[in-house]
């Protein structure tokens, strides 16, 4: 074969080795993954919008002098005043905060609801709590950045469950259910 | 003659000493360092907003792009590098949240493919060249060549002709 | 009734599609000139298909009739006239009805050009691709992209018209049809050569057949893409008017192996070189639109402009396997026996200058196509996701650029052959001043950067390279100088390059900043001053505008923001005061809010960011100026080695 047909064939073996490579991803749908699921949960610090101190760390680390019964459970909230999910959610929020979670025994297992406001301003924050209620306290101010991406977190709501030990075992991406938050939780 | 070639010669270096003045006026007063703002435009449209179809942070107005528009500046401001920021999004987002594509692993084809292919073919063209390199260099045109050029410019001049015909649109 | 209509129309094309194929095949077996002439004309009836397809389907859109499925789903009774006849082209199907629309307009032309040839077997050939590429477009729209589905709407239905940013602006109704003029177009070139692959007739006679449509095609493809880049800043509201999207990059890709051929033609008309090459080159610029559709509806790569349906992705696909291998097979066989006789004497020369732009395009272009498909090789080899990015694509670009500017300057100054090198300085001692006076004048005017000036100053080089050759034709033909291929060449690049200069310009000195604010403040920023006048709302029949007055740096200035009524969809509508030296666009990010109607808003000002238009409107002109026919009467310089021409007006003036 000559230079000619040599490049040539090259050619040609190269572009059918690219076809192939577009029809194989033709078929497949790879959608990315970066669930925190199973692994430890980043840090919250901050300041809610009632000035209280805000830090999960602490509750954490309280929980490792504690019996498992009375091990805190977590659940933290991504939420903004301009998510219509966040408004159909927000019932089933104030069971979470306000009933806590019961056992097969009866024994209300240690909640606690945290909010973290997403890309939202602090009296637009308040001022959706005061219209629709709830108390629990909600991180607002220029952490919420850093903490939304420390989860990974893509728009609001989204909603993570961290066990006693700190690690995250649910995320839930839109509007949550008490179902789902009680369920996943044992004590 | 000489005159002319002289002032030809004169307005050349003219022209290269204006053109490396103005080259190095424009280059040396612009600042050097690049200002926190500039940085943080720059990783702002390298970095894709998660929930958009491949635009840069700076192309969205997605609540999650503003929120990673605003801790880019952030982090620009506490310090850290370019690579550290590009690391961060990386790690919370996957790989292909950043729209620079990496230095390491197969990324580093993406880069180094085109010059190597440019390469091969400027290779292949010097071939080329160097195996006609007997090609007669007379620039010169000889006295019969002239007054053939002559005649056949008469021609031209009176009348129709069949050459010309590559150019006739 | 409309679905009826349409369908036998899809029918009707596919079968005379398929009957001229069949019909000039069988005649050019047996050598049966009549049916050669009866194939050729089944050509006719493939428009006339395609016509009364599209008729039924622009009847559907403008009556509502939402008994079709495209009209339910795309169409609807707020969507105003205009944007809705463009309806057509706003989703899958009814785009691919204007492709083959578009592509059946080109066949009819190509016979009635062709008239009386049909015996010649390079045109049979020709028509026969032709015919084939229409028999799938038409298969293809009986199946995956069948625009004529029945749909039951339910008593009072309304559809939600198309997407929001496919109805708020005019240049709907002429990008995608002008992209598709383009693409569509080089599918006639393409065909001739596959013809002249088959047939093994190489002489310069394909060539000249086609040059014109390549030209043509292309300037429509340029049209489109420059419109599509004056839609995107006209709308987005980031200053930007080019994201290196795939699907950008895709009809980027065809354009610039097509800029390639158009040059590297020249030389094989002028010196019979370079003919296996531009072979190839027009079937890989013609295999690169397809390609480029694929990536466009396959929904492969994620993009802002990707609309898929179905598995059409996978027809293309396949379509495409067919062209490439078809083309790469012939050249196989054939393209040793077609090859051209001699060589470049000199890389010193036009030839060497053509050659090396040749190169230029294909290197642009080949990190443009890897640039796009590059995270796909990658998640078939590593299974994981990774991104490439406007970084990649500005980076690479930049050297090519610079090359393509100097030799931009250089070539119209190198006779053809070879270069002596007095020849040579004398020639380019205009342009070099072009260069310095170019910086000079960037530097005075407040340029910074070692980079764009060196743009501006290589800029101003090939700018007075190409000025001088216009002069020197204008003084020799006066006003026929502008016309005919070389001096409207020399009008594009003119083009490019006050293109180049703006691009450079506005891509190096951005000024962009977001602020708040409530009604009646004032705020600098950007170095502009912006008073926040007022507010108000519009109601149209399709969508709720916000909008507010602004004055900046004392013009009043009017962005908005819509609010689509039927998909709620919120679509921007960004302002933008347009001078020679600057665009000021201010963009409404946040609309207004509360008591105080506050509002985020968004300024971004680029240097002569208009000068990009300009170029590209200046490089159709040059385009329609190539296509005229030059000077009757062939001038005496081009048919005589150049170094002789040289010399003979040398004799004159003395």
């Amino acid at each position: 074969m000559t230079p000619f047909k040599w490049a040539t064939a090259v050619i040609a073996a190269l572009s059918i080795a690219f076809i192939v490579i577009l029809a194989v991803q033709n078929q497949q749908q790879n959608t990315p993954n970066f669930d925190l699921v199973g692994e430890l949960s980043p840090d919250i610090e901050g300041e809610s919008a009632r000035g209280e101190a805000i830090d999960l760390d602490q509750i954490l680390q309280q929980n490792r002098s504690k019996v498992p019964a009375q091990q805190t459970w977590v659940a933290v909230n991504f939420f903004a005043s301009w998510c219509s999910g966040c408004i159909v959610e927000h019932g089933d929020l104030l069971q979470f905060h306000e009933e806590g979670v019961v056992n097969d025994d009866g024994v209300v297992c240690p909640t606690q609801l945290l909010g973290v406001a997403f890309n939202d301003e602090e009296a637009d924050v308040k001022d959706f709590f005061d219209r629709l209620g709830g108390d629990w306290p909600v991180v607002v101010g220029s952490e919420t950045n850093q903490i939304a991406l420390d989860f990974s977190v893509l728009t609001a709501p989204e909603t993570f469950l961290i066990a006693p030990s700190g690690l995250i075992v649910l995320k839930v991406i839109g509007p949550v259910t008490y179902q789902r938050l009680s369920e996943s939780i044992s004590c | 003659m000489l005159k002319a070639k002289l002032l030809r010669r004169f307005s050349w270096i003219l022209l290269t000493a204006t053109f490396i003045t103005a080259l190095i006026i424009g280059s040396v007063s612009r600042s050097g360092e690049q200002s926190s703002a500039d940085r943080a435009a720059g990783l702002a449209s390298s970095i894709a907003c998660p929930q958009c179809s491949g635009q840069p942070v700076s192309e969205s107005n997605a609540p999650i792009a503003q929120v990673i528009r605003a801790e880019i500046k952030n982090q620009v401001d506490s310090g850290l590098t370019d690579d550290q920021i590009r690391a961060f999004y990386r790690t919370k987002y996957g790989d292909w949240v950043d729209l620079n594509p990496g230095n390491d692993g197969i990324e580093i084809l993406v880069w180094v493919s085109p010059f190597l292919i440019a390469g091969v073919a400027i290779g292949g063209m010097i071939l080329a060249f160097s195996r006609r390199r007997d090609a007669d260099t007379d620039n010169e045109l000889s006295d019969e060549s002239r007054k053939r050029v002559q005649e056949l410019r008469t021609t031209y001049e009176s009348g129709e002709s069949h050459r010309g015909q590559n150019d006739r649109e | 009734m409309n679905l009826a209509i349409g369908l036998s129309g899809i029918v009707l094309s596919l079968v005379a599609a398929l009957s001229g194929i069949l019909t000039i095949v069988i005649g050019l077996r047996y050598s049966r000139k009549k049916l050669l002439i009866l194939g050729a004309r089944y050509s006719w009836l493939v428009l006339a298909g395609m016509m009364i397809a599209t008729f039924a389907m622009q009847r559907a859109l403008i009556t509502r009739d939402f008994s079709v499925k495209f009209v339910a789903e795309q169409g609807s009774s707020l969507t105003p006239p205009l944007f809705n006849i463009a309806t057509m082209w706003s989703a899958l199907e009814g785009s691919v009805l204007l492709w083959g629309l578009i592509l059946a307009g080109y066949l009819v032309v190509v016979t009635v050009k062709f008239n009386g040839r049909y015996t010649d077997p390079m045109v049979a050939w020709a028509l026969v691709v032709i015919f084939f590429v229409m028999g799938f477009f038409a298969l293809a729209m009986i199946g995956p992209a069948n625009p004529f589905q029945s749909f039951d709407p339910p008593i009072g239905y309304d559809g939600p018209g198309p997407n929001p940013l496919l109805q708020n602006h005019i240049l709907v109704a002429f990008h995608p049809p002008m992209l598709y003029l383009g693409f569509v177009g080089f599918t006639v070139p393409f065909a001739f050569a596959i013809s002249a692959l088959i047939t093994g007739r190489l002489g310069e006679g394909w060539l000249l057949e086609t040059r014109r449509w390549t030209l043509f095609a292309w300037g429509f493809l340029t049209a489109g893409i420059i419109l599509g880049a004056w839609w995107a800043y006209d709308v987005l509201g980031w200053g930007g008017y080019w994201g290196w999207d795939p699907v950008e990059n895709a009809s980027l890709v065809p354009w610039l192996t097509g800029t390639a051929y158009i040059h590297s033609v020249l030389v094989q008309e002028r010196r019979g070189l370079l003919r296996v090459w531009n072979l190839s080159l027009i079937c890989a610029t013609f295999a690169l639109t397809i390609l480029g559709t694929f990536i466009t509806r396959s929904g492969i790569l994620a993009s802002v402009h990707a609309f898929s349906a179905g598995n059409f992705g996978g027809w293309l696909l396949v379509f495409f396997s067919i062209i490439v291998v078809v083309a790469v097979a012939l050249i196989f066989w054939r393209g040793e026996r077609l090859r051209s006789p001699g060589g470049m004497d000199s890389p010193l020369s036009r030839e060497g200058a053509f050659l090396a732009n040749n190169l230029a395009f294909a290197v642009f272009a080949f990190v443009v196509l890897l640039g796009t498909v590059f995270p796909l090789i990658v998640e078939a080899f590593q299974n994981r996701q990774i991104s490439v990015g406007a970084p990649y694509f500005e980076k690479m670009s930049m050297p090519i650029g610079f090359t393509l500017l100097f030799l931009m300057a250089v070539a119209p100054l190198l006779p053809w052959r070879k270069a002596g090198r007095e020849l040579l300085v004398h020639r380019v001692e205009w342009p070099a001043w072009g260069a310095a006076l170019s910086i000079v004048i960037a530097v005075a005017v407040g340029a910074r950067g070692a980079l764009p000036l060196l743009g501006f100053s290589m800029a101003g080089f090939a700018g007075t390279s190409a000025v001088r050759q216009l002069a020197l034709s204008a003084r020799r033909h006066r006003f026929r100088g502008f016309l005919g291929r070389k001096n409207g060449g020399m009008v594009v690049h003119i083009g490019v390059i006050l293109l180049a200069v703006g691009f450079i310009a506005s891509s190096s000195f951005v000024d962009q900043a977001s602020i708040s604010l409530t009604t009646g403040e004032k705020v600098r920023i950007a170095e502009t001053d912006v008073t926040y006048i007022s507010s108000n709302t519009y109601t149209h029949p399709n969508r709720i505008e916000e909008e507010v007055l602004l004055e900046v740096d004392g013009q009043i200035l009017s962005p908005a923001v819509e609010r689509f009524i039927a998909s709620g969809q919120i679509v921007p509508a960004p302002d933008t005061r347009i001078t020679l030296y600057e665009d000021i666009q201010v963009a409404l990010l946040d609309p207004p809010e509360g008591q105080e109607k506050k509002i985020v808003i968004q300024i971004t000002r680029q240097p002569m960011l208009v000068w990009i238009w300009l170029g590209g409107l200046l490089m159709l002109l040059g385009t329609a100026l190539s296509l005229f026919p030059q000077t009757r009467r062939p001038y005496l310089r081009d048919n005589i080695p150049e170094v002789a021409g040289h010399m003979l007006e040398k004799d004159l003036q003395e």
